[in-house]
């Protein structure tokens, strides 16, 4: 502790604490405009200069930090003229264009300018005029380069934040400008922090150009709902227009930072077209109109039907939803449907791996902060690209490695770009991750690690193997006596609340629709999920759902399922919602509504035969609403009235949010806590399958890998053993891309401009061999499913294995993947024809003959 | 007449070989301290001589070795400061073309004394006749086992290179030569921590100057007790003086310190050409505020310079005699020191801008009566704000200006042209008549 006077108040604080933040901790202000909480201190600005008694010169208070002793002057005459005259100096040749600037209200210059600058001036030249019109950078940021201060706080945040080095300075002097290479970002990841953190109007969000001023905005606090690393996101709304999203510093883990899709995905809420407007139900073929009423007597009447044929009820929920529809859909299936069959996941074949993931979350989940989480010595990453798939959770691995000089291992199969940053990095094949988990967390000796666990490993068809595996490592550290952190990086914002509330416990979507092709289920209740898209094995899942005699689907964009449903019910977007999410840190934090459900009626598009509405006012209701009304038609009451109702419920049935009380989440949220009977059943002996079997299977594939690794010892890259022959065949994998985040992205009309192209990526030399080059066009097949895709060459790709993401609804990714035979090997040649389309060779998958009309939609 | 160290075997033929500079007993100091010191006796020697920087801040050379954490188990460096930048400077030039091997023999001696294994020699791009007589004399070295591996049979390991600048005067800073060594935008970076502690690539560095390093191997060989009778008690030695402006004989002289500035401009310059009157001195590079004629007999020292206002620097005597225009000469430096501003803090980025398109307007004869209050306020606004000394040195230039000749600028204001503006004066001294640039006449 050092002791120091700050005008004239004497105070003891922590070694290191920099004079701007003593002084904030006294009550008075110093101005800055470089520095950043997350940045290393430049003090390039100089309006924090302060006097420091026994110093020659003014101390910048930005990157000064205290000293025992330390007598500081932050009122004082000489600190408070040289305030006014770096302003004066800063404003000479700033353009003072204030009433036509984005930034004009929310403006550091001008705040400042009001706070701590001179009435006048004394500048009576020309100012610098580096251009006219205001420059596009990319799709999204905008540029003044007059109005820029010079800060670099957007050059510093890009590189040392994000880890981009999109910007950067050009020229010297007075002629210093910033801007990306060429001139351009139309190359970078489009997050538009440098638009966040910039103090002045010279990055601006394009989007947002001359919308509003930020005092007309009405700004919601609620939570992204890309991805499950739950950043706060601050909307900003007129009327029913969304303006802008950004995210204040003071709250989130995120602290400001968001990523593209955050940022500027969030506009997928305002799309009308799309939207279901009204409760539909198929009538000859067609899906048409009805009322609430009409359509809930029509599902009752099947399910009576249903049930007197002693049929199976099943129930898919998307993870997108929030706890409350989570707990309501459960409510429904058990006590309307008297079905214990939901899954809240169909892309992955969890099935056999829910007990051991629900010991995994029970045992060694870390319900703590991400930023506490980092704090340890060593983070192995295991199969995430998580610079694509939880950009802003990489944010903070970047900041932890740079700050704590955490180090890192990377178990992945899509190069990241903490690559660089990393100690050992181990690309491998689908299915080989099981081998390879143990070797990576034997190449360190920390005593304090942390373990995120990504989506890829889901997806895996050894998903249950590996999780196997992944247990009996944690089991032997954490007996070692080493301190183990465990967090999953999923890619739906509520997977974990989904699982939390018990929707692991249910069976699988798998089994689900094995009973619907045997005939055994009758009705399937689909809610927010488009299994069609989604789930592996495209073809035998259209084959499953026909079987139905009911399809039920509960969604807000008309989805593809929806497209081919018996019944299809309008819920809200997530705009329209509220409620609480879980995410990855296991903190419940609230989702706000940020406008309502849209009330002009907007034609829908017709496609061939299907209407799928037809003109009328919305009747879109709240999911827990049509839970509740559907429950009533069936003389129940699920009596989900309210919010807090249902959160009470939830706290006093599912043990991990027992203590939280919804009223009283506050920004910071609210965390989750394990189940510690659980945890002491473990310790005591394992009740699930014996570990030892598994130890001694996993050591004998170490052995095997060590081997293979030795061979290239020193390289640290090894090479994934690609084996198979490269004539064009590959192995497939998917997963989010940076600029998409499920499949409501797509309605993004911003995201969409940036990234309105499926690609294929595949290894740079995998392409020389095939005789492409980036950027061609090729056609990608598996058996009938044919799509023509640009190609994408990428030199730290592994060999053999090709991305294509998930995103693009036109692809049918789903439809590459065969559950049956060897998993996803799709074949890429040449593209046949120069138009990037994707065409599907047969038409006649060989459900929909028998019932012509109802599985058209999806195949425009 | 004062016998010359540093120059003297400039005047020899063929001086920049090896085989010269051995004859002359060049790399015996050398051979004597890896075979007879240790480095922390090299140390004590050259602190003992009261050697001071020769780069413009006069820092005491040995007391900046002393600060290199000799437990520190990262690599450590040293780097030579060759880009000498400073307007009116050419001492080093003079080092590096005609007697390489002195200032090479002085960074081995360095890199032994602080335990470096790798020295950089960052040198102005514009010294490319000098980077490749230097070059030369490396590989001469490498040839003959003086660089390399076990220098003069000890376990002493060292490699130069040579790196060029870019053109930037500001990598004549210390940091900033740094991060353009690092491959960064040559700018200053923030202190502490000092580069004898986190320098290059993080690791503890030194950083010296040419002709410090110069002066090296002749206190190993004749003494401290030599070095320190020369010249003034502070700040002793040989010193290379670099006369220029309007002075009859322009050049490098090696005369020791404490020297007085009129003995050395008219004595040893010969005073201004023409029989015309000098006007005013700048001591030490274009950031070292000027003197005029009557202040000339103070000495060149950095204690007595910096208590009169000015600065030794680099010792670049710039003369202006008194047909000379101070408000031209002002305006000249003061663009020089805008355009060689790195940008990276406000004051020196904006200020200094501001400061030339007041200048400039003064100079153009459309200045306007408080102008001159309007350049001292922002004189206010910038000196002791700036993140490095360069805007600091561009205001005590302008500030030494106005402070004696501010008269000249009143002038330059009040009758709104220029009195020394060669081809039109005699008429519009007599007239007051003025030219009319757009339409080529006089009216």
């Amino acid at each position: 502790m050092t002791t120091v006077c700050i005008n004239g108040i004497s105070q003891s604080f922590d070694e290191g604490t920099l004079i701007v933040d003593a002084a904030k901790a006294l009550g008075f202000d110093i101005p800055t405009f470089c520095s950043h909480p997350r940045l290393d201190p430049v003090a390039v600005c100089r309006m924090c200069l302060v006097e420091v008694e026994g110093q020659p010169k003014l101390l910048p208070a930005c990157a000064t930090p205290v000293s025992d002793g330390m007598v500081v002057h932050t009122e004082s005459d000489t600190v408070k003229n040289t305030q006014e005259s770096t302003l004066e100096i800063l404003l000479a040749n700033h353009p003072l264009d204030c009433p036509v600037c984005d930034k004009g209200g929310e403006c550091q210059l001008q705040d400042q300018a009001y706070s701590y600058g001179a009435a006048e001036s004394h500048f009576d030249e020309n100012k610098r005029r580096f251009h006219e019109a205001d420059m596009p950078l990319n799709k999204v940021v905008v540029s003044n380069l007059n109005r820029c201060i010079q800060c670099q706080l957007c050059v510093r945040y890009c590189d040392e934040v994000v880890g981009a080095q999109a910007l950067g300075a050009i020229g010297i002097g007075a002629d210093t400008t910033v801007s990306g290479f060429m001139e351009s970002l139309e190359n970078c990841d489009q997050c538009g922090n440098c638009i966040e953190v910039c103090p002045v109007g010279a990055l601006m969000s394009l989007p947002y150009r001359y919308k509003s001023r930020p005092w007309d905005l009405k700004e919601v606090d609620t939570i992204c709902p890309f991805c499950a690393t739950g950043c706060q996101v601050t909307v900003g709304a007129r009327d029913r227009e969304l303006m802008r999203v950004r995210s204040k510093s003071e709250s989130g883990l995120n602290r400001e930072a968001l990523c593209v899709r955050g940022r500027f995905g969030l506009d997928f809420t305002t799309q009308t077209e799309h939207r279901i407007q009204q409760p539909m139900i198929r009538h000859n073929g067609n899906l048409v109109s009805v009322s609430w009423d009409e359509a809930f007597d029509f599902i009752h009447e099947k399910v009576t039907h249903i049930n007197k044929n002693k049929q199976s009820i099943g129930g898919l929920i998307s993870p997108s939803m929030t706890n409350e529809t989570l707990y309501g859909f459960q409510k429904l299936m058990q006590q309307v449907f008297g079905s214990q069959l939901i899954d809240s996941f169909c892309r992955w074949p969890l099935g056999q791996a829910y007990p051991v993931l629900g010991r995994l979350i029970d045992d060694f989940y870390s319900r703590k902060p991400l930023e506490d989480i980092l704090g340890v010595d060593h983070c192995i990453i295991l199969g995430c690209n998580i610079t694509d798939e939880n950009p802003v959770s990489e944010y903070m691995v970047r900041e932890a490695h740079h700050k704590n000089n955490l180090s890192l291992s990377l178990l992945t199969t899509r190069p990241t770009r903490l690559d660089r940053i990393a100690e050992h990095v181990q690309r491998y094949l689908p299915g080989e991750e099981v081998e390879l988990i143990k070797p990576i967390f034997d190449k360190t000796d920390s005593q304090k690690l942390c373990v995120l666990l990504g989506t890829d490993i889901f997806r895996s068809p050894r998903v249950n193997q590996t999780l196997l595996t992944l247990e009996s490592v944690l089991f032997s550290l954490q007996t070692g006596g080493k301190h183990v952190d465990l967090q999953f990086l999923l890619d739906r914002p509520n997977q974990l609340g989904a699982w939390d509330l018990g929707i692991k416990n249910g069976i699988d979507f798998e089994t689900m629709l094995k009973q619907s092709s045997s005939g055994d289920m009758g009705m399937l209740y689909v809610v927010g999920e488009d299994p069609l898209l989604s789930c592996p094995d495209g073809y035998s899942v259209a084959e499953s759902l026909q079987k139905l005699s009911l399809l039920v689907v509960q969604d807000s964009f008309m989805s593809e399922t929806a497209k081919v449903a018996d019944v299809v019910l309008p819920g809200f977007t997530f705009a329209e919602s509220a409620g609480t999410f879980t995410n990855n840190e296991g903190r419940v934090q609230r989702v706000r509504p940020i406008y309502p459900p849209p009330t002009k009626t907007v034609m829908n598009v017709n496609r061939a035969d299907i209407i799928y509405s037809t003109p009328g006012p919305s009747k879109a209701k709240r999911d827990t609403d049509i839970f509740n009304e559907l429950s009533l038609s069936f003389d129940k009451n699920l009596g989900l009235s309210s919010l807090e109702v249902v959160f009470s419920e939830i706290a006093k049935r599912v043990p991990e949010y027992q203590d939280i009380d919804v009223s009283a989440i506050d920004e910071a949220g609210a965390f989750s806590k394990n189940k510690t009977s659980a945890r002491l059943a473990l310790s005591g002996l394992p009740d699930g399958p014996d570990p030892s079997p598994n130890e001694s299977k996993t050591s004998s594939s170490l052995n095997q890998c060590n081997d293979q690794t030795n061979t290239t010892e020193g390289a640290n890259i090894y090479a994934a053993t690609a084996t198979a022959t490269n004539r064009g065949i590959f192995k497939l994998i998917t997963g989010n891309c940076m600029f998409h985040s499920g499949y409501l992205s797509e309605y993004s009309p911003t995201l969409t401009s940036i990234a309105d192209k499926a690609y294929v990526e595949v290894n740079e030399q995998d392409a020389i061999t095939l005789n492409l080059k980036d950027k061609d066009l090729v056609t990608v097949s598996r058996a009938s499913h044919v799509a023509n895709l640009q190609l994408k060459t990428n030199k730290h790709f592994p060999p053999g294995v090709a991305f294509i993401p998930e995103n693009f609804k036109s692809v049918q990714v789903n439809r590459f993947i065969h559950s049956t035979e060897d998993s996803s090997i799709i074949k890429i040649e040449p593209a046949l024809s120069q138009k990037i389309e994707i065409s599907l060779i047969t038409q006649a998958a060989t459900g929909a003959k028998k019932n012509q009309g109802k599985f058209m939609g999806g195949r425009g | 007449m004062f016998e010359t160290t540093l120059l003297k075997n400039t005047t020899l033929n063929d001086s920049h070989l090896l085989a010269t500079y051995r004859s002359n007993g060049g790399y015996e100091a050398l051979n004597n301290v890896l075979t007879n010191f240790s480095p922390e006796q090299l140390i004590d020697l050259v602190k003992e001589s009261n050697l001071r920087g020769r780069g413009g801040a006069g820092f005491p050379t040995g007391l900046k070795w002393s600060f290199v954490p000799r437990e520190s188990t990262k690599p450590k460096y040293l780097c030579c400061n060759a880009d000498e930048s400073e307007p009116g400077t050419f001492k080093d030039r003079v080092i590096i073309e005609k007697d390489p091997h002195q200032l090479i023999e002085g960074i081995v001696l360095a890199s032994y004394a602080i335990g470096a294994h790798v020295a950089y020699i960052y040198i102005r791009v514009e010294y490319s006749v000098g980077a490749k007589i230097l070059q030369r004399a490396l590989d001469e070295c490498y040839n003959a086992s003086l660089l390399g591996k076990n220098i003069f049979g000890s376990d002493f390991n060292l490699d130069i290179t040579i790196h060029h600048g870019a053109g930037a005067y500001i990598c004549g800073e210390e940091t900033a030569l740094l991060s353009s060594i690092e491959g960064y935008r040559g700018q200053p970076k923030l202190k502490p921590p000092f580069p004898a502690i986190s320098g290059l690539y993080s690791c503890p560095t030194v950083i010296n100057n040419v002709e410090t390093l110069a002066c090296i191997p002749h206190i190993v060989s004749k003494g401290a007790k030599w070095f320190k009778e020369i010249g003034s008690v502070k700040g002793p030695g040989p010193k290379l003086y670099c006369l220029s402006g309007r002075v009859n004989n322009p050049g490098t002289y090696e005369l020791p310190t404490g020297i007085s500035l009129r003995e050395l401009v008219e004595g040893y310059g010969g005073g201004a050409p023409n029989g015309k009157k000098i006007k005013a001195v700048i001591p030490g590079g274009a950031s070292a505020p000027m003197f005029p004629e009557s202040e000339l007999d103070i000495a060149m020292d950095y204690d007595e310079l910096m208590a009169a206002g000015s600065m030794f620097g680099s010792a670049g005597v710039i003369v202006m005699d008194e047909d000379s225009c101070i408000v031209k000469a002002t305006l000249s430096m003061l663009t020089f020191f805008h355009h060689e501003s790195c940008g990276k803090c406000s004051p020196c980025r904006e200020g200094l801008t501001w400061v030339v398109k007041l200048l400039h307007r003064i100079d153009s004869g459309s200045g306007k009566s408080g102008d001159i209050e309007e350049l001292e306020h922002l004189a206010n606004g910038i000196f002791g704000k700036c993140f490095c000394p360069l805007g600091d040195g561009a205001i005590m230039a302008l500030r030494g200006a106005l402070k004696y000749f501010r008269e000249e600028f009143i002038f330059h204001i009040d009758r709104g042209y220029c009195p020394f503006h060669k081809p039109y004066s005699p008429l519009m001294l007599s007239s007051e008549q003025r030219y009319d640039h757009s339409m080529h006449q006089w009216h």
